[in-house]
């Protein structure tokens, strides 16, 4: 469907990739760790690796949870807009196929979070 | 000789006749197309515009009667309260920040219905319809000029009340109420009305206004309880427009059945994402507290709303697409949001803070299905850290949905645990969004949506720093920067509430009223 309107009505995307000077926004998950209270949208260089994208933003930004220091990230499953993904870390994101606003969610099955409960 | 008896004084039927449909014409210097250009490119259609009647009769003189009637009291009592320092009888500091988030997030809204439905009186070609519209646009006037009026007490002596409309403009959780508004002011003048008369006024403003105003009275606070009375009224007559509105549209042509459907469907889901932010003040930020989100969202939506979509059926009308998950939240939306504002109370404009043993106990007997199991270990976890010194403030910045604009706190329904996540390419670009229904506003009205200013994502793209800022600085710290952005004083404004300002200033000023 498409808005109704009386004249021609079309606008540029507000968040093309055009307008994030040379980066990509990437949004992470933690499966199941809800104590986290929402997903992070990141905006990273394609070039960087996942590997560093993980350690420098990631990492950081879920310390406070109890599982944080726990995490394998050799052994973490991913999934890439709700799809099975299997990244190497040591790649760019964009040899990966990162692309701008996916989002990419990993899943740690032996960490069941706080209570583990799921939080 | 015999005196002439005058004529009767005019019933209020045939006052109403000539103060509404008696000052209409028929234009001749143009085309009536070309005077009301928007009243039929939404597919709506009207055969008899007189068939619509205000069950007040109301018309401007007596409007402007009544009006000044309720002002004149209302500004003696913010007048008193002002004098004898009436904030100081407030339940505690903590209140305080229910009220900032009414007037950063509630108030500019009654501004924007100021001029939908200017626009929409100008636009309807009903006289009566368009002398309502008028009524209730300067209605909304007087609403954010007496909040504005009696909130700016509290201006005087806390934090956070200082820079409304910039705020407004820029902040990131006010880009939430700000998007609603703007997506019905951009609307069709009907699409306006069912948005605004209807969806809002009608089903869902008793989950907004009711809520803050017996939170404010059962918080000791007049200045707000006052307004709240004087706009009682008001309330209660678009109310009753907003059901006569939609009864009117519906009993006109059966083709404006479906399109009233699905603008029923956009905006009660919109309207309940919005109330989200009204949860968590019940929850969380009264002291005292009236009821929880759960037991007003069954009395007022499940109960009543469920009355009204009855009573609709009639005409064709089913309840909103979004209702049994809306329905579904009520368990869980106030949580995730508090702890959302929690978690990102660094860049909030108000504070937070970990509930009370004994608020736990009373969220755990009003919740008793998923407090204990979800919310409860995580607010005790946070309360715990704090009280080692490790306040958590989360510094990096959440994915927002393109429609509703909320962070994605919220979780899939019946799955409280996984957060609910939905994308759409729309000609080669991707967009996310919190829900089925979020996602499918966007899906029917891509166009729009596409021009989503989401806070997060201006912030990547550097619009949201001071002209005078160099993110190239060694020392730039991009947070602090947006939050100058915001005209936030940093560390006075936002934050925990444990040590505020207004926690300090509020028990000195309490203390010095109540000892020698």
């Amino acid at each position: 469907m498409s808005v109704n309107a009386l004249g021609p009505y079309e606008f540029a995307p507000r968040d093309a990739v055009k307008n994030f000077h040379g980066n990509i926004l990437v949004n992470f998950c933690w499966d199941r760790h809800v104590l986290i209270a929402a997903p992070f949208a990141v905006a990273l260089s394609p070039g960087m690796t996942l590997r560093q994208a993980i350690t420098n933003v990631i990492v950081p930004s879920i310390a406070f949870h109890p599982d944080a220091t726990k995490i394998d990230w050799n052994t973490v499953t991913w999934e890439k807009d709700h799809k099975a993904w299997q990244p190497d870390l040591d790649k760019s994101l964009a040899e990966n196929k990162v692309g701008h606003k996916d989002y990419l969610m990993f899943i740690t099955p032996n960490l069941q979070g706080l209570n583990g409960a799921g939080l | 000789m015999d005196m002439k008896a005058s004529k009767k004084k005019l019933g209020i039927k045939e006052r109403y006749a000539h103060m509404t449909r008696g000052l209409g014409w028929e234009p001749t210097y143009q085309p009536t197309e070309a005077v009301f250009p928007y009243d039929k490119y939404e597919g709506i259609k009207i055969h008899d515009w007189d068939k619509w009647v205000d069950p007040f009769r109301l018309t401007m003189d007596a409007y402007w009667k009544y009006q000044g009637e309720k002002d004149r009291k209302l500004y003696a009592v913010i007048e008193a309260f002002a004098q004898n320092n009436g904030h100081l009888n407030i339940t505690d500091a903590r209140y305080l920040s229910a009220i900032k988030l009414f007037w950063q997030g509630v108030s500019p809204l009654e501004n924007y219905v100021v001029q939908g439905f200017a626009r929409a009186g100008r636009h309807f070609r009903g006289e009566a319809s368009r002398v309502a519209c008028q009524m209730q646009a300067v209605d909304e006037l007087r609403h954010y000029q007496t909040q504005t009026h009696s909130i700016s007490n509290y201006n005087k002596y806390y934090n956070g009340f200082h820079s409304q409309r910039h705020m407004w403009d820029r902040v990131w959780y006010l880009s939430v109420p700000k998007s609603f508004g703007e997506d019905a002011l951009t609307s069709g003048p009907f699409e306006f009305l069912i948005a605004i008369s209807f969806s809002f006024e009608y089903v869902l403003t008793n989950l907004l206004f009711v809520p803050f105003m017996s939170g404010a009275a059962y918080n000791g606070d007049m200045s707000t309880v006052t307004f709240g009375f004087s706009a009682q009224s008001d309330e209660s007559r678009h109310m009753t427009l907003g059901i006569e509105a939609i009864k009117f549209l519906l009993e006109q042509d059966p083709a404006n059945v479906p399109i009233v459907q699905g603008w029923i469907d956009k905006w009660f889901w919109r309207g309940s994402k919005v109330l989200a932010l009204v949860g968590m003040m019940m929850d969380y930020m009264l002291p005292k507290r009236v009821m929880s989100w759960k037991e007003a969202w069954e009395i007022y939506a499940e109960e009543n709303g469920g009355a009204l979509f009855r009573d609709l059926a009639r005409y064709g009308i089913r309840p909103p697409k979004g209702w049994a998950d809306a329905c579904e939240g009520k368990d869980h939306i106030s949580h995730q949001v508090w702890l959302l504002f929690y978690e990102y109370g660094g860049a909030a404009a108000f504070h937070t803070w970990s509930p009370t043993n004994e608020e736990l106990d009373w969220l755990s007997a009003k919740y008793p299905e998923t407090f204990d199991k979800y919310y409860r270990p995580r607010l005790e976890f946070l309360r715990d850290k704090h009280a080692r010194g490790e306040r958590v403030y989360q510094g990096t910045l959440p994915t927002l949905c393109t429609t509703c604009q909320i962070p994605l706190c919220f979780t899939e329904p019946g799955d409280p645990t996984k957060i609910s996540h939905r994308e759409t390419v729309h000609k080669d670009e991707k967009y996310v969004f919190c829900s089925d229904h979020c996602q499918e506003i966007f899906g029917n009205e891509p166009e729009k949506f596409v021009q989503s200013w989401l806070p997060v994502n201006q912030i990547y793209q550097g619009n949201c720093f001071k002209p005078d800022v160099d993110p190239t600085a060694p020392d730039f710290d991009p947070l602090k920067a947006v939050l100058e952005y915001f005209n936030y004083n940093l560390g006075r404004d936002n934050g925990e509430f444990e040590g505020s300002e207004d926690q300090q200033n509020f028990a000195k000023w309490r203390g010095q009223a109540v000892n020698n």
